[in-house]
């Protein structure tokens, strides 16, 4: 009975480790039923949402949660391994789980490097966007400062649209504000540039891609994510563009 | 011209390992994220400088990233995901988003919806182009869901 509860808290721990760290919902089914077997546990199974999952396992029942949803890859990675791992025999449950438990209890990147990591990306998609380096310069300026203030934010209620707007307000601000004092070419590649790190890559791709699969509730719920942050996200711009069209900077 | 995609296929190189860096990429999966980005942008835009409309120009530089993503996740035995996360997010209409926000703030809806309508063929043809991708590997080697 012992062993079932440890094998039962490794598959949610690996479950939830996946889900949070932007693994797709059949990655989080499959590496549940994976390692199930390689525990020779025949009678498990397993439901994901992007906000729940239902892991089963005989006549228990593990009903989660998901509030926290982000992209770390070296967990999603590693957690991966570990099903691997589990599968192969190499592992038995409580090896599983005292690896996954260091993995969740894992630092993630350090808040400095994502500074740096936001302004030179935003940089780079305003050069891809056909901006000078002028526009790069400033994409890589309200990059960097919209990251920079993710930390404050996040203390907040509803922490994840408000960071969307106020980065999408903070970029187009500070690129239309630099352009009023130093006139640059293609302010509109700074803010979309910008912009960038805040749209969280491949959501919507992951959706239509999740609905291709049949996993309909996954598909849609994952649309509406990326919608929300895009609406998000544009309610900042459209408001810093307001706020220039009224003072005739647009 | 040819400069234009040289710097596009640099700002794709090191705009996907800025993403990495930022995705909490495992270090090994990188470099080959960003050689993956900057190959599948740079098609990209060199089918769209020569005039393919935008579906088109989306769904095969997509379809090249993902090809090239699950031969990586394959060989270092890692989730294709790791390195499609990094690498397609180069191919995302960021741009049009913007646009949308600046033509409506100008009050000009029918060019905000025609950018929207943009923005939506480049989404519906990555995904495409990432979901074929993966039925084909599948079907090559039916086994390779887990790494997929």
């Amino acid at each position: 009975m012992s062993e079932e509860k440890t094998a039962l808290r490794a598959l949610c721990l690996a479950a939830r480790i996946i889900l949070e760290n932007g693994g797709e919902t059949y990655r989080v089914e499959e590496t549940v039923m994976r390692m199930a077997r390689g525990l020779g546990l025949s009678d498990a199974g397993v439901v994901a949402y992007p906000t729940s999952l239902f892991v089963t396992l005989g006549t228990r029942t593990v009903t989660l949660r998901v509030a926290r949803r982000g992209t770390d890859l070296t967990r999603l990675s590693v957690a991966n391994d570990i099903s691997r791992h589990v599968a192969t025999g190499c592992m038995d449950a409580a090896q599983a789980e005292r690896a996954l438990l260091a993995l969740a209890e894992s630092p993630g990147p350090r808040q400095a490097l994502c500074v740096v990591a936001a302004g030179i990306g935003a940089a780079m998609f305003a050069l891809m966007f056909r901006g000078g380096p002028a526009a790069a310069l400033v994409a890589l300026l309200s990059g960097a400062l919209t990251q920079a203030a993710v930390p404050l934010i996040a203390r907040l209620e509803m922490a994840q649209p408000v960071t969307n707007v106020l980065g999408g307000f903070l970029t187009a601000l500070v690129a239309y504000g630099i352009n009023f004092v130093f006139p640059y070419e293609t302010p509109s590649a700074a803010i979309a540039g910008g912009i960038m790190p805040l749209l969280s890559g491949l959501l919507m791709t992951n959706a239509v891609r999740d609905t291709l699969y049949g996993d309909l509730v996954s598909g849609v719920s994952r649309a509406a994510e990326a919608l929300l942050i895009a609406a998000t996200v544009a309610i900042g711009v459209f408001a810093a563009l307001k706020f220039w069209s009224f003072f005739g900077g647009l | 011209m040819t400069l234009y995609f040289a710097v596009s296929a640099v700002s794709a190189f090191f705009g996907a390992g800025a993403f990495a860096l930022l995705f909490h990429a495992p270090r090994r999966t990188i470099v080959p994220s960003c050689l993956i980005a900057a190959l599948g942008y740079l098609l990209y835009v060199v089918l769209d400088a020569a005039g393919n409309g935008t579906v088109a120009c989306y769904f095969l530089g997509g379809l090249v990233m993902s090809a090239l993503c699950e031969l990586a996740a394959r060989r270092m035995k890692t989730p294709a995901t790791v390195f499609l996360t990094s690498s397609l997010v180069t191919l995302v209409p960021g741009f049009d988003l913007f646009q949308i926000m600046l033509y409506l703030a100008q009050g000009d809806g029918s060019l905000a919806a025609s950018h929207a309508m943009t923005a939506l063929q480049g989404v519906m043809a990555i995904a495409a182009a990432t979901a074929a991708c993966t039925v084909v590997f599948r079907a090559v080697k039916p086994h390779a869901r887990h790494t997929a």
